[in-house]
């Protein structure tokens, strides 16, 4: 038994933290401080620093243009990065789609699509949930039928994260209706620009625009942009989903977030003291700390596994319950921390382009809005309640 | 022992419900709510002091209701179920209440009438930056000039200072003790940054540089944080009351969901999770409202000590529930919940903000505590 990460993981370590030290732009750290939100631009410009570096798609195998590393390597690089105050890159070209083009795109849709989500000219968003289709997704309606070269789409996604920004959508829609839910389902690639493609913003309780709602009325979709076989596109979203499996802990980040919330206790007093003083207080950051420290070791544990024996399948259930309890538990105490001055709602002061006075201390405006942001955490990706049933059901038999 | 209302106290809850139907919808809610000058419904506020609610502690010789802890109760959680944005908990609760028990009979005579006909607001600054849940003065001071003070110092999260006439200001005094001021919102040095709050009512920060008031503006209060601390025991019922109103909303819209919401060609309250946090929610409810009354029947309570246990204690337990409600509510409703077009994110805001508003549970945990010994 070694807990401790090798000399090479540790050199690895090094490198990565001299590169962040070195590269990292100090205007995107600095929104880290304060919880101001990143733009497009700012992950744009990051996307591109780590382009260059070659660590922009940490797992892919240095054939189809990634970095290669192994799962504990990916795991350092996202630490420190997250400790350096960057942007989560965007997952759903490089970590969902990517992978599902390698693994079952042709060899014109790989050369089409990689290149340009490695390069991060072309952002992706994830058409899957729908208005009658949440947890329950393999009901989905949106429907594609076959006109000759082309498919003709109809229906809605909702729940669509940046598809107002977004170049492309991967998309499960329906394809045959004669069969068992799931067999009738494909995967298609669609230029948001087409015709009949129209987004809608869906404005969320922290007063942010980040998901949508997506209308198709007899879109055209060229039959080269179906990825594998028609009907085949459940096996996909399985795929994707599991080879995400890994990240969705979310150790990295909290562990960041964490880092702040420590920070704002060592300034709010309560009585005189320093709330990192406060016995009650401190108690509740111990107890948080160490879920948060069992995480990371459980996290840990799997990556080693995956390293060895491949994804790790539906045991990473449990990290995405407790990951999503942690992240949601950081918000929870940065909000108490706050205090009286979470109060105000200002989630406009959260953006580059308000020139207004701030109310409070400087990482007041983020404890709301990141309170109510986090509640997502446990209904995204598989609601808790369904990860729930995939532990019962897959690892238990029950 | 009696935990139902009087059939005034109801009559007054449901005139307040056909006064908030008629002109007050989700729809017609969401412009006052844009609206930047005032962050309310000055129509409603008026409906509200002609039918006698902005009075509603005031005694009867100014033209009050004479209320107590029951009235606040059923008036504050009926304007919560309709998410109102009127400065009811600032003025007619918080500075109301601190004209009667501080006031000068100057200002009594002068002021109230004004405030109970709805032509002057109150707000009643009771902390200062980096004070956290501090009332008693530390940062803002007073010099005596010839017959005038002079107050300089900052407050912090003034609920209801946006649309006040009036300011309620506590002070160190220059030599010993503390004092409350009620200061012309207008006057010469007082600058005030108005904002929105989570829930939408509107607040400010205030500084104060300055500001000139003459000995009239001094309250009978023998000092400061003594009379502050019963205010703000007032306000946590109040907002108490609130937190009741927007769980009883959060349980129903979301009771509704799970039986029109369907997945696996079910209803999803078909599904045992989800019953099982439902039952919680329900359960939770009650017993908040329980915590509700014990705060509204000891509120008016002459024993300090006895007030304060009553309404700490209730305070810690119901922001409790309430995180517990907002949270699962949210969480059975799925994406949908967290949507600023529903109206249960409304509640949740509400429930969120009272949880944070007039010390958390770990500050009412410690003073309960204090009253333990």
């Amino acid at each position: 038994m070694e807990l401790l990460y090798d000399s090479e993981q540790q050199a690895f370590r090094e490198e990565v933290r001299a590169f962040m030290k070195e590269m990292a732009p100090v205007d995107i750290a600095a929104k880290a401080h304060t919880g101001q939100r990143y733009d497009k631009e700012d992950m744009k410009r990051w996307h591109g620093i780590l382009y260059e570096q070659g660590w922009v798609a940490p797992k892919w195998s240095k054939e189809n243009g990634g970095a290669g590393l192994d799962p504990i390597q990916v795991h350092i690089l996202d630490e420190e990065a997250f400790a350096a105050g960057m942007p989560r890159l965007q997952a759903f070209g490089l970590s969902m789609v990517g992978p599902v083009i390698i693994h079952f795109g042709d060899d014109e849709q790989k050369s089409r699509y990689l290149p340009k989500i490695l390069s991060g000219e072309e952002f992706w968003c994830q058409g899957f949930s729908e208005p009658g289709s949440g947890s329950d997704l393999a009901s989905l309606k949106t429907r594609a039928e076959r006109d000759g070269d082309k498919y003709i789409v109809n229906g809605q996604k909702t729940w669509t994260t940046q598809a107002h920004i977004a170049d492309w959508m991967f998309c499960l829609v329906r394809t045959d209706w004669d069969v068992k839910q799931q067999e009738g389902i494909s995967f298609l690639l669609i230029d948001m620009t087409s015709p009949g493609v129209e987004v809608r913003p869906i404005i969320t309780m922290d007063g942010e625009h980040a998901v949508n709602e997506v209308f198709f009325d007899n879109v055209e979709v060229p039959a080269e942009n179906l990825v594998g076989e028609e009907n085949k596109g459940w096996d996909y979203a399985k795929f994707l989903l599991s080879n995400e499996r890994t990240g969705i802990a979310g150790v990295g980040q909290s562990k960041a977030e964490f880092a702040r919330l420590k920070a704002i206790a060592k300034k709010e007093k309560r009585r005189g003291v320093t709330l990192s003083e406060d016995p009650l207080f401190r108690a509740k950051l111990a107890d948080l700390e160490l879920k948060l420290r069992a995480l990371e070791i459980t996290n840990l544990r799997m990556l080693i596994e995956e390293k060895e024996k491949g994804a790790p399948g539906p045991i990473s259930s449990i990290l995405k319950v407790v990951g999503s309890e942690v992240q949601q538990g950081i918000a929870t105490l940065t909000m108490e921390a706050v205090g009286s001055y979470a109060a105000p709602f200002l989630p406009e002061s959260l953006e580059d382009s308000w020139n207004g006075e701030p109310i409070g201390p400087d990482y007041a405006a983020h404890a709301m809005p990141y309170y109510f942001f986090r509640r997502k955490a446990s209904i995204y990706g598989g609601s808790n309640e369904i990860q729930r049933n995939i532990i019962s059901k897959h690892l238990l038999g029950l | 022992m009696d935990f139902t209302f009087t059939e005034e106290q109801s009559l007054m809850a449901d005139s307040l419900r056909k006064a908030y139907e008629s002109d007050y919808d989700f729809d017609k809610r969401r412009a006052f709510l844009d609206d930047t000058a005032t962050f309310h419904s000055p129509a409603m506020w008026q409906t509200l002091a002609e039918n006698g609610f902005v009075g509603l502690l005031a005694p009867e010789e100014a033209g009050g209701f004479d209320g107590g802890g029951a009235e606040i109760m059923a008036v504050t959680a009926e304007m919560s179920r309709h998410l109102a944005l009127e400065p009811f908990l600032a003025t007619s609760v918080m500075g109301v209440r601190l004209l009667v028990t501080a006031g000068t009979d100057a200002q009594k005579s002068n002021i109230l009438p004004q405030v109970v006909a709805g032509e002057a607001n109150l707000a009643v600054a009771l902390y200062e930056p980096g004070q956290r849940y501090d009332v008693a003065p530390q940062t803002t001071t007073t010099k005596v000039d010839g017959d005038d003070f002079v107050l300089n110092g900052t407050k912090a999260v003034v609920v209801g200072g946006d649309s006040a006439r009036w300011i309620a200001i506590g002070a160190k005094l220059e030599d010993v003790g503390s004092a409350i001021f009620l200061v012309d919102a207008g006057a010469d040095g007082v600058s005030k940054k108005p904002y929105r709050l989570v829930d939408g009512r509107g607040a400010v920060d205030l500084e104060l540089s300055g500001v000139r008031v003459g000995a009239d503006a001094r309250m009978a209060a023998d000092d400061a944080e003594t009379a502050l601390a019963e205010i703000e025991d007032w306000a946590v019922t109040a907002s108490l009351a609130e937190t009741l109103g927007a769980m009883e909303m959060a349980r129903d819209l979301t009771h509704e969901y799970l039986q029109t919401r369907e997945q696996f060609g079910r209803p999803i309250g078909k599904f045992q999770v989800l019953q099982h946090n439902m039952a919680d929610v329900f359960s939770d409810v009650e017993f908040a409202r329980s915590m509700v009354f014990w705060a509204a029947s000891e509120v008016a309570n002459p024993d300090a000590p006895t007030r304060r246990r009553a309404v700490s204690g209730a305070k810690a337990f119901v922001d409790n529930a309430a995180r517990n409600i907002a949270e699962r509510c949210v969480q059975m409703h799925g994406g949908v919940g967290v949507t600023d077009e529903y109206a249960l994110t409304h509640y949740v805001k509400r429930l969120t903000l009272g949880q944070i508003l007039f010390g958390d549970r770990d500050e009412h945990l410690l003073r309960y505590t204090n009253t333990n010994a």
